[in-house]
């Protein structure tokens, strides 16, 4: 039986400058994802706990904030800041397992399954390492244990802030059973409102409706649905070290779309800047792939991924991008019905260390030159100096972030 | 309230065993007295490393300082100002 942690900083960003600024302790601080500090455009961030009694959560517009709090404090995010702050905390997580996907800046699954029995028992492991980020760090966490990552990221929830709350699998029918159903991971305002119509309204009610007439309802997510009411998920973790081979298997990157975004010109647009990260990432490692993955998750509900493979090995964003952009209009029809609240690309199927030239290639290699001229101008400068034009109106509204290992994927 | 600034400032600062405290700095020909470090991060821009500190200076204000390891200026981002 597996034991996975699931570790999540408490209003993340608004505690990371809470710690650094005194004057926003005690008071309803908001770090706002915006280009202008005075400006009501944007979307929140994060709220700190002060700011919660007011009604103002993550992903509320800037604007619908300030008129329930309007004598709240609202900041611009600072994400070179907190990622700072994510690495040292993965270090630290990094003392208690190898094996740990970060699912995003603020949260983390750890397996502890091999490791746990040298800590007592995951309840103590939890609490050490709560303690230990709290000391170094000066952040306060809440984690969740159970026995698969779904089950983990819903107990975190159950006591939040700073709490720690371990699940057991013969716990789980009591703990679950009488809680709203859209308290169940993956559960939107949309799909409790569906579930509602056929007389659900609490976990144990979800559990109780066949599978079959779940997923005539609702597809695959139906399927879905009626695991996660039982507590049963059988996904793995993504990590960068599987215990068994330490080797690069993807590349990738994602960007969070905050409350979805269903056009999908724009979504084209993202999708094209994530490649050009993940391209440059293997360009830098001497990479070349020849699958390419698009990753989704829709209105928050569920997530699939949708892959080719070529012949090719390929490394460069001219040729990954568009394969990548045949699968996203793949989706178009489903998009249109949940707004996609992620979008994620990786590059798998890996050779290391050399490149496959195409008679393309050896006719003309300007793609090539001049990929390796921005990639340079980008390692002595950053990132930011150089971009598409095509880009210039994305990047300041979604943070894209790579992943931390091999095959995941978060923002 | 935050108030940006990103302006070139004079710091001095100690440094001793691989870290970098500033002490004092002069902005716009006043002297503020570093009281408290509250918090420090880094990020590389392109090969060059940026240190970048929370200050306070006496006051409950707070301000956020640069150090540009690609030409070793300092700079003052931002205020956190009171009320």
């Amino acid at each position: 039986m597996k034991t996975i942690l699931h570790l999540d900083m408490d209003a993340y960003f608004a505690s990371v400058e809470q710690r650094d600024q005194p004057i926003y302790r005690g008071r309803p601080l908001m770090v706002c994802h915006t280009d202008s500090v005075e400006g009501y455009n944007g979307v929140v961030a994060a709220a700190s706990y002060e700011a919660r009694p007011y009604g103002v959560r993550s992903g509320m517009s800037v604007l619908e904030a300030k008129r329930l709090c309007p004598k709240g404090i609202y900041v611009p995010g600072n994400y070179h800041k907190y990622l700072h702050n994510t690495k040292e905390i993965l270090k630290i997580c990094q003392e208690f397992t190898d094996e740990i996907e970060v699912y995003s800046i603020d949260e983390m699954w750890l397996d502890i399954t091999r490791t746990k029995q040298f800590f007592g028992d995951p309840g103590h492991l939890a609490h050490l390492l709560q303690e230990r980020i709290r000391q170094d760090i000066g952040l306060s966490s809440s984690i969740g244990v159970g026995p698969n990552k779904l089950v983990a990221k819903m107990a975190g929830e159950l006591h939040k802030p700073s709490g720690i709350t371990v699940i057991r699998s013969d716990d789980l029918p009591g703990i679950f059973a009488p809680l709203p159903v859209g308290d169940l991971f993956g559960v939107g305002r949309q799909t409790k409102k569906h579930l509602a119509l056929i007389g659900v309204a609490t976990i144990g009610d979800l559990a109780e409706v066949p599978g079959d007439y779940l997923k005539e309802k609702f597809g695959v997510v139906g399927l879905y649905l009626k695991d996660a009411a039982l507590g049963r998920n059988d996904s793995v973790l993504a990590s960068g070290r599987s215990g068994v081979s330490n080797l690069v298997k993807s590349f990738g990157h994602s960007a969070a779309l905050g409350g979805g975004e269903a056009d999908i010109d724009k979504l084209c647009q993202i999708l094209l800047g994530l490649c050009d990260g993940v391209t440059r990432r293997m360009r830098r490692d001497k990479y070349a792939g020849r699958t390419v993955v698009i990753r989704l998750r829709l209105a928050r509900l569920f997530g699939f991924t949708r892959s080719r493979t070529v012949m090719r090995a390929l490394e460069l964003t001219e040729h990954v991008y568009p394969l990548a952009r045949e699968l996203l209009l793949v989706e178009r029809e489903v998009l249109r019905k949940y707004p996609a609240t992620l979008v994620g690309i990786s590059v798998t199927n890996l050779a290391h260390g050399w490149r496959q030239l195409s008679m393309e290639d050896l006719n003309d290699d300007r793609q090539v030159r001049a990929a390796a001229v921005v990639d340079q101008i980008k390692d002595k400068y950053g990132s930011s100096i150089i971009t598409r034009a095509s880009l210039l109106s994305w990047k300041r509204r979604y943070h894209a972030a790579p992943v931390y290992g091999s095959s995941g994927v978060t923002g | 309230m935050i108030t940006e600034i990103t302006e070139p400032i004079i710091v001095a600062a100690v440094f001793s065993k691989g870290r970098i405290t500033p002490r004092q700095f002069m902005w716009r020909d006043r002297r503020y007295r570093v009281e408290e470090v509250l918090g420090q991060y880094h990020y590389h821009k392109g090969v060059y490393r940026q240190n970048c500190y929370s200050l306070r200076c006496g006051t409950p204000d707070i301000y956020e300082v640069t150090f540009d390891t690609e030409d070793m200026s300092w700079r003052l981002d931002r205020m956190h100002l009171e009320g």
